[in-house]
């Protein structure tokens, strides 16, 4: 199925991207508890031999029915022991796992800033093996198999100013949507903008949320225009083919409308390739 | 125990804020910062770079789970005025803030176990502690004291 949809989407030489995320969400398995983090880390530990504790991420679930109101729901939770998320970071630490009780993530992200991206399938397949591992570890420890109900797909990009634009008034040149037009001739070039847009996949199947906003980077703190790309969404079912396919389906959204929404003379500047 | 919470987020309106949560970098919105936190943030960055035994007492590189948390720790603080700060690398993997206006000096330590230390200091009388965790809205509230005539 990867394959399949490979073949059609725009590939690029050197894309901007900064990193890219493979979240399964779950319902939170019982008796899922401190002492399993290093209980599993002890499986994946050679792979990836440093860890990091982290507060844990709340559930995030695509509401694809009638519109809610703007303000958070309030929800019930049940808190028996302090609820974390374990990073597990391999030697470069270009990888990581990221675990909590209803999480199983998957990180590749730029450290240094001159890896090259190695491509969707290689993540995938990383994913896939490490969730792989991770259900297996679950049954060793006699707890519950994950009921997997959103997956999620990342990719953040950098922009850098000075290669194809020089600041926001000249947002047009990487942005196909920005006109950066006025009805008259008041407003000077803006300063920086920022963008956030959504679209919902066909037949409810989740969302693309698109971000824009400049930000100073945490690796060397060079302000970058970030576009972030988060397309999420219910897979059929928590079988490791629908699982993948809806990633498939996710990482498709995010190329696609990446493509869509910059311009093709950056595009250039990327080297496109199809 | 039961509480309420409010972790169940509509994602069709959060949901950039929460993906942003589960990506490994990091990074700053430009809109949230003044030049004080940008200079912050870069030394931070350049704290980063320090090699095992910078100190040539053996310390290790400063972990980045203490950058993070000093990052956290400045770049929200939302005060217009903030006098000048001097940021150091402390022996032992720790990161130090210090103020100071006056008579009065505050320091704070981002501690390798994440843990903070304070320090108040007016003329010759001076308080320390302890804390197991100091948000930005904390630091605010020193910070204050420390502009305070």
């Amino acid at each position: 199925m990867a394959a399949d949809r490979a073949s059609v989407l725009p590939e690029f030489e050197h894309p901007p991207v900064n990193e890219t995320v493979l979240s399964l969400q779950f319902t939170p398995i019982p008796k899922f508890g401190i002492p399993h983090f290093g209980l599993y880390w002890a499986t994946v530990r050679a792979e990836f031999p440093q860890f990091q504790v982290h507060p844990a991420l709340p559930s995030v679930t695509e509401q694809l029915g009638e519109p809610l109101p703007r303000q958070a729901r309030l929800g019930i939770q049940l808190v028996g022991e302090p609820d974390a998320r374990c990073w597990f970071l391999d030697r470069s630490g270009n990888r990581l796992l990221q675990v909590q009780k209803d999480r199983f993530i998957h990180n590749w992200r730029q450290v240094s800033g001159d890896e090259e991206y190695p491509r969707y399938p290689s993540v995938r397949s990383t994913l896939e093996t490490q969730w792989g591992r991770f259900c297996e570890f679950l049954r060793s420890e006699g707890l519950e198999a994950p009921h997997v109900n959103q997956c999620e797909v990342t990719y953040v990009n950098h922009i850098e100013y000075g290669k194809g634009w020089h600041g926001y008034g000249e947002l047009s040149k990487v942005i196909s949507g920005w006109s950066g037009a006025t009805s008259g001739d008041f407003l000077p070039a803006p300063e920086r903008a920022n963008m956030e847009v959504h679209y919902r996949l066909p037949n409810d199947l989740g969302r693309l949320h698109v971000s824009m906003e400049p930000v100073f980077r945490g690796r060397d703190y060079k302000e970058v225009l970030q576009l972030t790309l988060t397309a999420r969404g219910a897979p059929k079912s928590s079988a490791l083919a629908d699982i993948l396919n809806w990633l498939d389906l996710g990482r498709e959204w995010v190329v696609k409308g990446f493509t869509d929404l910059t311009t093709k003379s950056m595009h250039v500047i990327w080297g496109r390739k199809s | 125990m039961t509480t309420i919470t409010g972790d169940h987020i509509s994602a069709m309106h959060d949901a950039q804020d929460r993906a942003a949560a589960s990506t490994g970098n990091r990074a700053f919105p430009v809109r949230s910062l003044r030049d004080w936190q940008v200079n912050a943030l870069k030394k931070l960055a350049r704290l980063g770079l320090l090699k095992a035994n910078w100190d040539s007492y053996g310390s290790s590189p400063i972990p980045d789970t203490v950058l993070d948390a000093a990052a956290d720790l400045v770049s929200a603080v939302s005060l217009e005025r903030v006098p000048p700060v001097n940021i150091t690398p402390v022996s032992g993997g720790g990161v130090q803030f210090e103020w100071e206006k006056g008579a009065r000096k505050l320091v704070v330590e981002v501690r390798p176990d994440l843990t903070f230390g304070v320090l108040l200091a007016h003329g010759e009388e001076f308080r320390e502690w302890l804390v197991r965790a100091l948000g930005s809205a904390d630091l605010e509230v020193l910070l204050v004291w420390l502009d305070a005539r």
